[in-house]
């Protein structure tokens, strides 16, 4: 089964996921990125293809959201400079960090999220990074992302309260790649799922299609909701390549082809029709969309 | 039964679920989740 465009969501205003550089200075076990392009050949947007590539995606794609992130984007001193840039071509900017690099971090001049997963110190032996102290120092100035393990469900939970003391947000995202040793059990995704909801915890959320399908099959509204991917977001690498979103790595593009927009349609149709496995045969993929990125081990509707 | 069955109040009969366990019946109040379905995968901004 195929969707049709959503016409109120092709008005959404498109996000783009600019990674500005590979280099990054931690060892996430679920990281993705070649360990080369990270610590020795890193791959970078120069200052002047940041400055065409900005004017290009607000120009040709109508991008309106930018979030710039890598790779670690701090390791790039000019960050700050970036963005002063970058608030003035779009209406809403954001950083993604590790939180290593206090300095940096501390002087971009825009919404700030920092990756964190386990509570305390914790996450640095995880990462293998020093970024603690540095969240505790930020506290009220960041928000945080967090990918759900298998094994973090308390540290979320601590996280969540702790974001809220401090009017912070938080995001959780499950992890989404293929090894299920790393995924977290649908068992532990519909608690959470409650916990945040009877909890009143209005600064958190659970970004993830199989869980807005486990919250779908209780309403009686039943509306397409899943896969934004070549929608209403779009990923640019170093390299300046497009791709669908974060977490699907197939190229589509250079971001200056000339034909970017019919091949950002015919991606988009094109992902529209392919499920993940676990996904093939589940009813409410027609509501979630079955997130194309994901093995969706966690997913509490399909067994 | 399958999960999405006994996840899916609206294929049953109103007598039925008043029999379903504790366990099965909506563990939430689902107008406060409307925000884990507004903007999918786009919210840093």
């Amino acid at each position: 089964m195929t969707h049709a465009p959503d016409p109120a969501k092709s008005e959404t205003a498109m996000l783009a996921y600019y990674e500005v550089t590979t280099k990054c200075n931690a060892h996430c076990p679920h990281c993705t990125i070649p360990d080369k392009q990270k610590y020795d050949s890193p791959i970078e947007r120069s200052f002047s293809e940041i400055f065409s590539d900005f004017s290009y995606l607000k120009n040709r794609l109508d991008v309106t959201k930018i979030v710039l992130s890598g790779g670690e984007p701090t390791l790039r001193y000019s960050l700050p400079e970036m963005v002063h840039y970058a608030r003035t071509v779009f209406r809403d900017v954001a950083v993604i960090s590790n939180g290593s690099n206090f300095d940096v971090l501390q002087n971009v001049p825009c919404k700030k999220w920092v990756s964190i997963d386990y509570y305390g110190y914790k996450q640095d032996s995880y990462r293998g990074i020093k970024m603690w102290d540095n969240y505790l120092k930020l506290i009220k100035n960041v928000n945080v992302r967090a990918t759900m393990f298998n094994d973090n469900f308390t540290d979320l939970k601590q996280l969540i309260e702790t974001t809220r003391l401090n009017n912070t947000e938080i995001t959780i995202v499950p992890y989404k790649g293929t090894n299920k040793d790393f995924a977290p059990s649908p068992e532990k995704i519909m608690i959470l799922t409650e916990h945040i909801i009877n909890g009143n915890y209005l600064n958190a959320v659970i970004d993830d299609s199989a869980t807005r399908a486990y919250i779908a099959s209780y309403t009686t509204k039943k509306d397409f909701i899943g896969c934004s991917a070549c929608e209403s977001i779009i990923r640019v690498k170093p390299n300046g390549k497009i791709t669908p979103c974060p977490f699907l790595p197939t190229e589509i593009c250079d971001l200056y082809d000339p034909n970017i927009q019919q091949k950002i349609m015919q991606y988009r149709n094109q992902l529209l029709t392919v499920y993940p496995e676990k996904c093939v045969k589940c009813n409410m993929k027609i509501i979630c969309g079955g997130c194309k990125a994901s093995a969706n081990h966690h997913c509490p509707i399909t067994t | 039964m399958s999960k999405l069955d006994m996840f899916n109040i609206k294929r049953k009969p109103i007598k039925e679920v008043s029999t379903e366990k504790p366990s099965n019946k909506i563990p939430f109040d689902v107008t406060k989740a409307q925000r884990f379905m507004d903007d999918p995968c786009a919210r840093p901004c």
